[in-house]
């Protein structure tokens, strides 16, 4: 059972016609760090989270969730 | 004091690469304190093309480099990375000078010692480029 934390990010930056570069400039952070967390090779941190999902008006589990809740799904 | 402000950053640099320049003139003009100022210099202009080359690689994101959690997570691994090299160097270096047969070495000890912070540096340059690059 894997609990490795997956997320939409990319789903939802794309729904508001966003680049990586734009998203990284509101949420104050490089694209590199977008493209990490897009990419599950990073997962941020609890304020950068709770940013996101402020930044798109939606709860933070809507953006990240544990990879086996998909599953149970 | 760490700053936020890129500008400030290159302005420093700039800076810093100047005064290499010129103590680098005056050290091979005069013949004195070569073996310090000469590795120093060095030093300096290599950080200063370190930080135009992530300029180029970021691109306008480079501003928000130092506020970015996830570089200061790659700059500490890089450092521990590099502190475990140094930490290596050093004892192999107090091995080989107390070997016996290291008086050579010792005669060379500034530049050895100025090669071990070039590598090191290297190391942390490295490591850091590949944790931030790597995605």
């Amino acid at each position: 059972m894997s609990n490795q934390v997956a997320n939409r990010l990319r789903f939802y930056r794309r729904t508001r016609d966003l680049t990586q570069e734009e998203l990284g400039e509101a949420l104050g952070v490089t694209r590199h760090t977008i493209m990490a967390i897009e990419n599950r090779k990073y997962e941020p941190s609890i304020a950068l989270a709770l940013k996101m999902a402020s930044f798109f008006q939606m709860p933070v589990e809507e953006l990240f969730y544990l990879e086996e809740d998909r599953e149970g799904r | 004091m760490f700053t936020k402000d890129p500008r400030l950053v290159f302005r420093v640099g700039s800076s810093f690469l100047i005064a290499a320049v010129l103590a680098s003139g005056w050290s091979l003009a005069t013949g004195r304190m070569t073996a310090v100022i000469i590795p120093c210099s060095g030093l300096i202009t290599l950080l200063w093309l370190y930080l135009i080359l992530q300029r180029w690689l970021d691109g306008p994101s480079f501003a928000r480099g130092l506020e970015d959690e996830r570089m200061w997570q790659n700059s500490s691994r890089a450092m521990r990375n590099a502190c475990w090299f140094f930490y290596a160097a050093l004892i192999t270096m107090v091995v080989v000078f107390n070997s016996g047969y290291a008086q050579g070495w010792k005669d060379h000890a500034g530049w050895i010692l100025s090669a071990v912070v070039y590598a090191g540096l290297t190391v942390h340059m490295v490591s850091f480029l590949w944790f931030k690059y790597r995605v």
